[in-house]
């Protein structure tokens, strides 16, 4: 018993160093690991755990607005919020989606079907969107219902506050904010900015710690300035639209343009469609119809054929034709006008719109000036002011009659804008100048000359011009393009619709170009209305796009200020109460 | 009787208490940085510390010998509140650990860390040493009731614990080798079965990750990658108190308690956590020098199986965060964030210290 007891103090001694052994190795172990985890890991580990806190951030830039002529916005990035979710999380816990779909109007099989999608990939494409671009207001909705996994991004949406009058024009961006069409797709590059980058600590949620240093600077897109007036731009659309359902139109377009300067002031297509609202959207009404469909101008050139015809020197205003009593016959076809004229000076074969005078003076003349001078305003070429623009043609014709046809505007195409800036021509006394979409400089539009080409002679315009007037008499073919204290010119036009396989019967498009006021001619409009029904209302230019013109007009000399230049004899209803009479130096831009 | 049993003597052990005092500082500066300067945690943890040093040293003038016959009246009653708990959260259908009587909210299994190693010492002291291998098959038996049902609560890690705590005193007690080695073996088959068949789905997989975290970091390796980055990056001297990226900007989990060694690490690199180990181990020492010191088999058992608990924790707990061991719920001890662990350490300590009192008393004689 007692050796046994000795047996038994050896024996817990020895334990007791085994214990202090363990203890030592115990701390020993630990501080191994603990070392080598510094010394072997360290470089890596560091790597690690910057992996995990530092973050490159791209800054989405504010895509730049656009705005008129009056800094009035034409388009504009809002902010918005997109609702985006951790799959993972989100798709576990539908039993709390129903509120937050009550709120942004979703329907769960479409949420569940990317749900499953993603499940099926087993999260390994772990993001989600829920609804993108909402307001933010909603989007706090939503956040506070704490809906597993859901999260927000700031977002810009673009906004377009004249709708559907500037639709064409401007254009509009896909949801990532590039431009897709119109002067947002031309601009693209300056109104899209530079995204930066910068360095941040996140912390193991995705929450933003703290910054550490900018590596690439945000830009903000840079703002855009047109010169649109998108009070003219959303007034001409109204008329536009109206002409065109009163008369079931195909479409039409309206330009106008403020000569001396040459900046476009409207520009309005129909049919419309609205930026703002993403469903109405139809790919083949993005067309901006002002720059991209060519027709034949018909008469809306023959005071170009005059004016060359009076430029050559062999002519004068008061110089003859004579138009005869019957069609002109001319190897490879007749030329015909709607009714017999006899003889006509210049001057009338203007005013009453003769096809036969035009061509027979054109006969009188080289076809190779005449087809020069029209070169020389613009057609068959690009006015570059609009994105998309086509260039038209004019060819140069062999056969006689084809080249008489051109006389009066059959054998060349142009856009509505081509027209509009071979017509400033007569409002810049001969010259030619270049278009712009964009607000020019201020000094400009102080007196300062925008350089241009001489086409006419200043005298010849002078004499044009008082063609272009007298067509807007009351005894001429565009009695209802005036308007009421302000002298207006310009010409009609009425020109068999091709549809490129040759002429459609009863099929027309409706021109009328002009400008106002005549005794300080700056504004230049052009209407177009493309195949009016010729059952509900007629067809020709004077009456179906007159009517758009004096209206937009009027409007026009009003907003602008100009003083009235009609002399109160000439006024046909002297009672009618105009509200600004005192005179004022209005009229410019 | 002899007079100076009578004459009131405070026990008390200075180097303990000094190497305590330091741990409880370390802690209060790294639980600042790992609250994120939360000076109400910091307030929380300090009123906590005070009261368990002056439980500390209240127990410490308990004498073992009282210690010793109050052991199976502490046992029972620890064995009835597991009872109670376990039936409250059977009829509450969840996991139930505490009891809370208003005013405090304890575990009772706390208890049974101290309580377990007591009543096994006692037991053992019934019998001439060595024990009889019937006798300690008692033993066993005392130990596996409580770690059962702790077990059951389920809390394996406070289980594993308690278990460890008596069979230390087994051990010291001196049972044969041929025992161990039985039981060795033992363990070895019998592993295998606890794997399949005991384990729970989360626990075996808490085990395999531990061989590679990396398989799965987001998973189940993401608390020990995260911890070992922590440690990793932090190089010699740290990245500095209160600028750890890993444990300020929230990658590491439970970092104001099991994980705080990670931060410590983070903050104050190689250089802090040698520093903290070696606190750690001086601790340890100066324990085991009291237990083998100890007179009386009784003191000596016990003294032994805190000590070793206590060093059981320390390995478990910074084995978990470096990676050598799976994670299970081990608090650092006394620098983890929370009242429970640290008042039962820190009775531990108070036992220490009266067994050092004990013991230093006797051979003054």
């Amino acid at each position: 018993m007692r050796r046994q007891q000795e047996r038994h103090i050896q024996r817990t001694l020895f334990r007791q160093r085994i214990l202090l052994g363990l203890v030592s190795a115990g701390f020993a172990v630990l501080a191994i690991k603990l070392v080598s985890i510094q010394l072997y890991g360290h470089d890596r580990l560091v790597a690690e755990a910057n992996a995990r806190h530092i973050r490159s951030v791209v800054q989405k830039p504010v895509r730049g607005p656009i705005y008129d002529r009056n800094e009035r916005l034409l388009a504009v990035s809002t902010p918005v919020d997109t609702v985006w979710a951790e799959a993972r999380k989100f798709c576990n816990a539908p039993e709390q989606w129903p509120d937050m779909l009550r709120l942004l109007k979703l329907k769960q099989p479409g949420l569940n079907k990317a749900c499953e999608k993603r499940k099926a990939g087993e999260f390994r494409n772990n993001f989600m969107y829920v609804k993108r671009q909402i307001p933010p207001l909603l989007a706090e909705q939503v956040m506070a219902l704490k809906v597993p996994g859901v999260s927000l991004q700031r977002d810009y949406k673009r906004f377009y506050p004249p709708g559907p009058a500037v639709g064409h024009l401007i254009g509009f961006t896909d949801i990532d904010g590039k431009g897709q069409e119109g002067i947002e797709k031309s601009y693209n590059q300056d109104l899209q900015g530079v995204r930066g980058r910068q360095i941040v600590h996140r912390d193991s949620k995705g929450r933003f710690v703290e910054f550490v240093e900018q590596v690439e600077a945000v830009e903000n897109g840079t703002p855009l300035r047109l010169s649109i007036d998108s009070r003219l731009q959303y007034l001409a659309s109204g008329y536009l639209e109206q002409a065109v359902r009163k008369h079931k139109a195909r479409g039409g377009s309206v330009v106008m343009v403020y000569a001396p300067t040459g900046e476009i002031l409207v520009m309005v297509v129909s049919p419309q469609f609205n930026p703002n609202d993403r469903r109405t959207f139809v790919p083949d009404r993005f067309r901006n119809r002002a720059v991209t469909d060519v027709q034949e101008p018909g008469s809306t050139i023959k005071p170009f054929t005059i004016a060359t015809a009076i430029e050559s020197g062999q002519f004068t205003a008061e110089s003859t034709i004579d138009t005869g009593e019957k069609p002109f016959r001319v190897p490879g076809g007749r030329i015909s006008d709607t009714h017999p004229n006899g003889v006509l000076t210049l001057e009338n074969i203007v005013v009453k719109s003769s096809n036969i005078g035009a061509a027979k003076l054109l006969m009188e003349m080289q076809y190779d000036g005449f087809h020069a001078k029209l070169d020389q305003l613009g057609f068959g070429h690009k006015v570059n002011a609009v994105p998309a623009e086509v260039s038209g043609v004019l060819p140069k014709r062999k056969r006689l009659i084809d080249r008489l046809t051109q006389s009066y505007g059959y054998g060349l195409n142009a856009t509505p804008l081509q027209i509009a800036r071979a017509y400033t021509v007569f409002a810049n006394n001969g010259v030619l100048k270049p278009l712009t979409i964009r607000k020019r400089e201020q000094g400009l539009e102080q007196g300062a000359e925008l350089a241009g080409k001489r086409v006419f002679s200043e005298q010849t315009t002078a004499q044009v011009l008082r063609m272009l007037e007298r067509v807007a008499s009351p005894d001429g073919t565009a009695r209802r393009a005036r308007i009421d204290r302000y002298r207006v010119g310009g010409k009609t036009g009425t020109s068999r619709r091709n549809s490129g396989n040759g002429y459609e019967k009863d099929h027309y498009v409706s021109w009328f170009v002009g400008m106002a006021p005549m005794s300080d001619p700056r504004f230049v409009l052009a209407v177009m209305v493309d195949d009016p029904d010729p059952k509900a209302g007629g067809y020709y230019g004077g009456t179906i796009a007159g009517p758009v013109f004096a209206k937009t007009m009027r409007d026009t000399m009003r907003l602008y200020n100009v003083t009235p230049d009609k002399l109160d004899a000439e006024i046909e209803d002297p009672n009618k109460i105009v509200l600004d009479r005192e005179p004022k130096s209005g009229g410019q831009i | 009787m002899q007079p100076y049993r009578r004459r009131f003597n405070f026990r008390f052990d200075m180097p303990l208490f000094l190497g305590l005092l330091v741990l409880c500082a370390a802690s209060l500066l790294i639980l600042y940085s790992a609250g994120g300067a939360n000076a109400d945690q910091i307030t929380r943890q300090l009123v906590r510390i005070g009261g368990a040093l002056t439980l500390m040293l209240l127990v410490a003038q308990i004498s073992p010998a009282t210690l010793a016959r109050y052991s199976p009246i502490i046992y029972s009653l620890g064995l009835v509140l597991l009872f109670v708990v376990l039936a409250v959260g059977f009829i509450g259908k969840g996991a139930q650990r505490w009891i809370d009587l208003g005013i405090v909210r304890f575990q009772p299994s706390e208890i049974m860390k101290l309580a377990v190693p007591m009543m096994v010492a006692w037991a053992a002291t019934r019998r001439f040493l060595p024990l009889p291998l019937w006798y300690i098959g008692v033993c066993f038996i005392i130990i596996a009731v409580p770690a059962a049902l702790i077990g059951l609560q389920p809390d394996l890690g406070t289980a594993l614990l308690v278990a460890f705590a008596g069979l230390v005193v087994i051990f010291l007690a001196g049972i044969s080798w041929k025992f161990i080695l039985a039981m060795l073996v033992l363990l070895s088959v019998s592993a295998p079965l606890v794997w399949q068949f005991v384990f729970q789905d989360y626990q075996r997989r808490r085990v395999l990750t531990l061989f590679d975290p990396w398989q799965d970091p987001l998973g189940a390796g993401y608390h020990t990658i995260q911890s070992m980055i922590a440690i990793g990056s932090g190089g010699q001297t740290g990245k500095g108190w209160l600028n750890g990226t890993q444990a300020q900007l929230d990658f590491i989990p439970e970092r104001s308690t099991d994980f705080i060694f990670s931060v410590f690490g983070e903050e104050f690199g190689l250089l802090g956590f040698l520093v903290l180990l070696s606190i750690y181990l001086f601790l340890v020492f100066r324990g085991i020098m009291i237990a083998f010191y100890a007179q009386e088999t009784y003191d000596r058992l016990l003294a032994g199986s805190v000590i070793m608990t206590f060093m059981f924790y320390v390995f478990v707990n910074i084995g978990m965060v470096s990676g050598i061991l799976p994670v299970v719920g081990v608090p650092l001890p006394l620098v983890s964030y929370g009242g429970t662990s640290m008042v039962t350490l820190m009775i531990g300590f108070g036992i220490l210290m009266s067994v050092q009192c004990e013991g230093r008393k006797l051979s003054r004689t």
